[in-house]
């Protein structure tokens, strides 16, 4: 070594270069066969095919009097470097320190090195010198490619062959790539048309932090420099450890265990075969489990057919429409609500089934699931059923239910059929039930044309009993298959089995405005294809752990076509007729669970125990007093427990109307406004009488009678016979103004003034009890009468007497509404304003309505010119106001037809006035104690011998704190 | 024999000089350097004076029970609001709707944790609901740091293609701020209602949602909603329906600190640097006297010889 011609830092690299290469990289060295002849003797005839093929690629800028020529690797030279290395190794470090050539850095050529890689290379011009960069592990010859072949038996993926540099850039087998320096089917002519060497990324020898950065050589391999490229401090010289540079080896997999075993916590989240994940779950079952209702469990229904399924209530998923079934839970109240829309084509040629109001009572409940199996059992003892009895066997596959989940495929399912003989029969029962359940899986086989579905199901039975009785299987047999009940028609006894309630329905429906409730079996019900079902409410008598024991149903109908527009109803609506129309229709499901034992009792509710719970209906009653005979006085509370006759307020209708009242509930804040509708006539006439109108709907009877003595309950559960546990609602007046009574019945002008248009509850409530657990208890109720008192005008001025869009009754379908309302003339009230008198506003004029001033950045003014030019009647517009207030009625017509709109508003705000829990601390604790009698013994005598001295100390925590302080280890 | 240390007293080394000196100039030359350099240290680590005060807190929240709803129909704007005046100024595309609510305070700490309210707005048959703005005042105030009351607003709007039969609004209401906050009171602007200023006006163009907006974002102060999930159900209806659930969430403010906090926060700083400098410092002087790099005249004395001087 030539080490005095070298500076220290170009010795030191070479050295770490040596170091760096002499384990692992030996494949570097130059594969020259003929330095190692007898090695390489094996190899030679491969050796010289590979580089036969290797010595086509010299690069043009590479040829130089050297002609060291670095082999670009193909996987097939790796095979032949084992033998070299062990001959080779101690030229290794002479030969690689010359590979780490790097031409572009500053030439520090090794002489001595050089020399002999010349020697040795020059030697050998007719084979190649060839120079490996991969990093192969000598300890890990890496068979052939071929050879890999052989090894079926253990498939082990080679580290090392990833390691490898591969020629990337080479896609096409024998065509050179353009720009693909390394890639052997490009001659050196070839290379010459190239513009540059692709970058190919290294493996290895690619990474950062390695001191010497070796791909370069694969470029530029003419000239000789110690590679220096890596600046850093700290860079591998050795790398011991290659494993954490690369990835480990993973054997391929062969059994579908370890397959599992090794993608057990990568596919945690990937659901495999969603649909028997499902069916696991059990979002398919066909039969109610093994054991007694409890609560939340799923309530089972039993088709006509005799097949089981899961209840269900239809409920809107993601719109407001009826998309989703709610399960049907045991002991769990539920109201759902969701749209149905009708279009106007089917439902008067085939009403839909969910309009029907049999699809929602014509089948059986089952009262406890675990009566099934005890039939069963039962049934197993028995003898088998005479032939003569008709029976029928029905799958439980036919996808026909009130509230199926899923539908499962028939076919599949009767394949589970265990005995031919039901698989037969229920391929039989399946056209009859695919004429009735054909596409949205409602469980009734009540058949329109015949609009008797009394009949329907002895007819149905019939048709079963004829095919059946060629099969006559035994019940014991059937039942071994679970999926397959029985229906026993005439003297079946499954048919009165035990488990089975029946809908107990009655169905409501309007007649001349008239609501007649019959039951689905009076002859007298006349339910026309146009009724259609608006609610159903069920209640279910349960008895706890045994089961329901009874279920009613009451379904209210709402006749669609009245909704119809008249000509197509009248003139029998032809089913040529194109219609778009579509029906929008809200539907309500309702269940209610009761004790059996309560079926004729009215169960009170409590609003909280003891303190009110939010959300419960204020108490609400009055005192009613008795004088008993002995001359007790007795006081009580008279109280409606219905939340709807307690404390109210008025509420809009659906139309804005003071239709509907709804009750107070605890903590709710409510904010109502609503209108009423006043003759003109009365106004003018007999205000008096309209005064007490509007206070009577305002208030409401109960609030509006000043005789009775309103009391509120203080607690959610206030006995009524306990009259300190009611606060009295109070009452304060606006004292600024007189009240109606007391005012003179009309002004001067005409005017009737001081109709009490708002109120206000108040409801002061404080929280009683533990922090942990606080109950509300409602100290104080005032109801102020509004100070705002409306004083309609005396004839029809202001913006109020433009008609408006309003109609006077509720409903959900446009035509209806619409012949309503263009029949009334309606006059608004109102503070004086100048937007514009309208009087004689005839017709709804949408667009001009629709795109009012503010919101779609029109100016105020142009719906307002628009609407005079349209109208006929004298228009005071905005332009000038001044005339608007002093005019007498424009509309020269006497008014008293119209009406008046008198806006009403209620308030009810509930106040918390609770006082914060205690803020101070307590007192400090004192903390008495004796000292010993004889403690102080010298300096003070006990008196008279007794033990009189005592020495009571009271301590305040403060003192005590100090106390330890100074004493706190002298005194232990 | 074995020895003891049984106590240990100490010397002092008295070093006198002129005041005309070499060591009397290295004395003041480390005691300015002493004050100086902490001072320098912590300027230029951005630490010695702060600008703005952090402190996180739940405010009280309250809804104030102003509102306006615009609810555009395909046959034409229906709304409503609190305010009477307005409610007269447009009786045409007034709907009464029907309003309930309660704020509730969940673990009883006295501050309200959030509102629920439903808004119920009936329409005609021939309405379907294409979009709807809401606009309500809130009032946000804190006390832990100092009393301020911020009064603002939640506002959204969600419009559809498809008629809407009810809009859920779930979100925190929030403060957000452009500046930092002042305490003192001669900074207490922010008591403006986002619908408050409409109010006695007669002009009905004020009440677009899009001018209250407009004026509102002007504020430096603003509530608002975050982390909201505006969502709709699609489907005609002759009820709409706008249900809101809002938390009232604990959040940080920043207000600019005062003129306390910043020395205090200086002095912190200072004094933490100052430390170690006078150590250094004295290590330096230690070793410049004793090795009489400048001359100064000694003499030796015991501590309590000293203190009788």
């Amino acid at each position: 070594m030539h080490t005095n011609k070298m500076d220290i830092l170009k010795f030191m690299c070479s050295v770490c270069l040596i170091v760096n290469v002499m384990p692992q990289d030996i494949a570097e060295l130059p594969r020259d066969v003929s330095t190692n002849p007898i090695n390489a003797t094996s190899d030679l005839p491969k050796l010289n095919q590979t580089n036969g093929t290797n010595s086509t690629f010299p690069s043009a800028e590479n040829v130089s009097d050297n002609s060291v020529t670095v082999n670009f690797l193909n996987e097939s030279d790796i095979s032949m470097n084992s033998s070299n290395i062990s001959s080779n190794s101690n030229d290794s470090a002479k030969i690689t320190t010359s590979t780490t050539a790097y031409f572009n850095a500053s030439v520090t050529t090794l002489p001595s090195i050089q020399d002999e890689n010349i020697s040795e290379t020059s030697d050998t011009t007719d084979t190649m010198t060839v120079l490996s960069t991969s990093e192969l592990p000598t300890e890990s010859p890496v068979p052939d490619e071929s050879e890999s072949d052989n090894e079926d038996e253990e498939i082990v993926m080679r580290p090392a062959m990833f390691l490898q540099n591969y020629c990337s850039c080479d896609m096409k087998v024998n065509s050179c790539d353009i720009g693909c320096c390394c890639d052997p089917d490009c001659s050196a002519d070839d290379k010459r048309a190239f513009l540059g060497c692709v970058s190919v990324p290294r493996s290895l020898s690619g990474d950062a932090r390695y001191c010497t950065q070796r791909w370069v050589l694969d470029r530029h391999n003419t000239e000789y420099s110690i590679d220096t490229s890596n600046p850093d401090l700290f860079c591998i010289v050795t790398d011991n450890l290659v494993q954490r540079t690369t990835f480990p080896s993973v054997k391929a997999i062969k059994t579908d265990e370890a397959f599992h075993e090794l993608l057990a916590e990568r596919r945690k989240f990937i659901q495999r075969d969603p649909i028997h994940q499902q069916a696991r779950k059990g979002g398919a079952q066909t039969m109610p489990p093994n054991k007694q209702y409890t609560e939340g469990d799923l309530v089972w229904g039993i088709t006509q057919e005799g097949r089981f399924f899961p209840l269900g209530l239809p409920s809107a998923v993601f719109s407001a429409s009826c998309e989703g079934k709610a399960p049907f839970k045991y002991l769990q109240d539920a109201t759902k609500e969701c749209r149905r829309q009708v279009p106007l084509q089917e439902l008067l040629k085939t009403r839909p089934r969910y309009l029907d109001p049999r699809t929602y009572c014509n089948f059986f409940v089952l009262s406890q699931p675990l009566l099934i199996y005890e039939e069963e059992s039962n049934e197993d003892n028995s003898t088998t059923i005479p032939p003569s009895s008709t029976s029928t066997v029905v799958s439980s596959t036919t996808d026909s239910s009130l509230s199926s989940y899923t539908e499962s495929d028939p076919s599949s399912t009767t394949k589970d059929s265990s005995s031919s003989t039901t698989e037969s029969s229920s391929s039989s029962q399946t056209p009859n039930n695919s004429t009735t359940n054909s596409d949205d899986g409602y469980a009734s086989d009540y058949k329109r044309e015949g609009n008797d579905s009394t009949t329907t199901t002895t007819t149905n039975g019939s048709s079963m009993a004829n095919q059946s009785n060629m099969h006559s299987p035994s019940l014991s047999q059937i039942l071994k298959t679970p999926q397959d009940i029985v229906l026993l028609e005439d003297d079946a006894p499954f048919f009165n089995a035990t488990f089975m309630v029946k809908v107990k329905a009655n169905f409501c429906y309007y007649r001349e405005s008239d609501i007649i409730c019959k039951n689905p079996d009076d002859p007298d019900l006349n339910i026309g294809p146009c009724d259609a079902v608006s609610s159903v409410s069920y209640i279910v008598f349960h008895n706890g752990s045994e089961g329901i024991t009874a279920v009613s149903a009451q379904v209210s109908l709402r006749n669609l076509c009245s909704s119809i527009r008249n000509t197509t109803m009248q003139e029998q609506f032809s089913p040529d007729d194109e219609s778009d129309d579509v029906i929008n229709m809200m539907q309500n499901f309702k269940v209610e669970y009761r004790w059996f034992q309560d079926e004729n009792q009215q169960v009170v509710k409590r609003s909280g125990r003891p303190g009110y719970i939010r959300g419960k209906p204020l108490l609400f009653g009055h005192v009613v007093r008795n004088v008993t005979d002995a001359g007790i006085k007795m006081e009580a509370i008279a109280r409606n427990t219905d939340p709807l006759e307690g404390l109210t307020v008025l509420r809009g209708g659906d139309d804005g109307d003071c239709s509907a009242r709804t009750p107070v509930m605890f903590g709710e804040n409510l904010q109502t406004q609503c209108q009423m509708h006043v003759t003109f006539n009365d106004i003018l006439n007999n205000c008096s009488e309209v005064r007490k109108r509007v206070r009577n709907k305002l208030l409401g009877s109960v609030l509006n009678n000043p005789d009775l003595e309103l009391r509120v309950g203080a607690y959610g559960d206030s006995d009524v016979l306990v009259t300190s546990h009611w606060v009295p609602l109070m009452r304060s007046r606006d004292t600024t103004r007189p009240f109606y009574e007391h005012d003179s019945e009309m002004s001067a002008e005409g005017r009737c003034s001081d109709i009490l248009v708002s109120y206000t509850i108040e409801v002061a409530y404080a929280l009683q009890g533990s922090l942990v657990n606080p109950q509300a208890k409602v100290v104080g109720v005032l109801l102020t009468e509004g100070s705002l008192r409306m004083s309609p005008p005396a004839s029809c001025l202001g913006p109020f007497c433009t008609r408006r869009a309003v109609p006077t009754q509720s409903s959900i379908f446009p035509v209806e509404n619409k012949s309503l309302f263009v029949n009334n003339d309606q006059i608004y009230e109102g503070s004086g304003s100048s937007l514009g008198v309208n009087s004689t506003y005839d017709q709804i004029d949408k667009d001009g309505r629709g795109r009012e001033p503010i919101f779609s950045n029109t100016s105020l003014n142009e719906p307002t010119a628009e609407r005079q030019t349209k109208d006929t009647a004298q228009v005071v517009s905005l332009e000038e106001p001044p005339k608007l207030r002093t005019s007498p009625p424009v509309d020269a017509q006497p008014s008293h037809d119209k009406t008046v709109v008198i806006e009403m508003s209620t308030k009810v705000l509930f106040f918390d006035v609770s006082e914060p829990s205690m803020p101070v601390f307590p007192d400090p604790p004192r903390i008495n104690f004796k000292l010993p009698e004889n403690f102080l013994y010298p300096l003070v005598v006990p008196t008279n011998g007794v033990a009189s001295f005592s020495a009571q100390v009271s301590f305040s925590s403060s003192f005590l704190c100090l106390f330890l302080m100074l004493f706190n280890v002298g005194f232990v | 024999m074995m020895s003891f240390v049984v106590y240990v007293d100490n010397k002092s080394v008295v070093h006198r000089s002129t005041l005309c000196s070499r060591a009397v100039f290295f004395y003041l030359f480390c005691f300015v350097l002493s004050v100086i350099l902490p001072l320098i240290i912590t300027y230029r680590s951005q630490g010695l004076w702060v600008e703005e005060f952090r402190n996180k807190e739940q405010a009280e929240v309250t809804y104030m029970e102003q509102m306006l709803v615009v609810v555009h129909t395909t046959s034409g704007v229906i709304y409503w609001t609190t305010d009477p005046s307005f409610r007269a100024l447009n009786p045409q595309m007034l709907r009464q709707p029907f309003l309930k609510w309660h704020e509730y305070d969940s673990n009883h700490d006295g501050k309200r944790d959030g509102l629920e309210l439903t808004l119920e707005v009936p329409l005609l048959p021939h309405e379907s609901v294409q979009q709807v703005d809401l606009v309500a005042n809130m009032e946000y105030s804190l006390h832990s740091h100092c009393d301020i009351s911020v009064t603002g607003g939640i506002a959204f709007e969600r419009s559809s293609c498809a008629p809407m039969s009810s809009v859920k609004v779930l979100g925190d209401v929030i403060l957000h701020q452009r500046h930092s906050m002042r305490c003192s009171r001669a900074h207490q602007h922010n008591t403006q209602y986002l619908l408050q200023h409409h109010a006695a006006s007669d002009d009905p163009t004020l009440w677009s949602p899009v001018k209250i907006l407009s004026e509102y974002w002007l504020r430096n102060q603003t509530l608002r909603l975050s982390n909201e999930y505006i969502m709709s159900i699609i489907g005609p209806t002759d009820l709409f329906r706008v249900e809101l659930s809002l938390k009232y969430v604990e959040q940080e403010h920043v207000y600019v600190a005062s003129f306390w906090h910043v020395m205090k926060h200086a002095w912190i700083q200072y004094l933490s640097v100052l430390v170690v400098v006078v150590y250094v410092l004295d290590v330096v002087k230690k070793w410049v006297y004793s090795n009489q790099i400048v001359p100064t005249r000694t003499h030796v004395s015991h501590a309590h010889l000293y203190k009788r001087e």
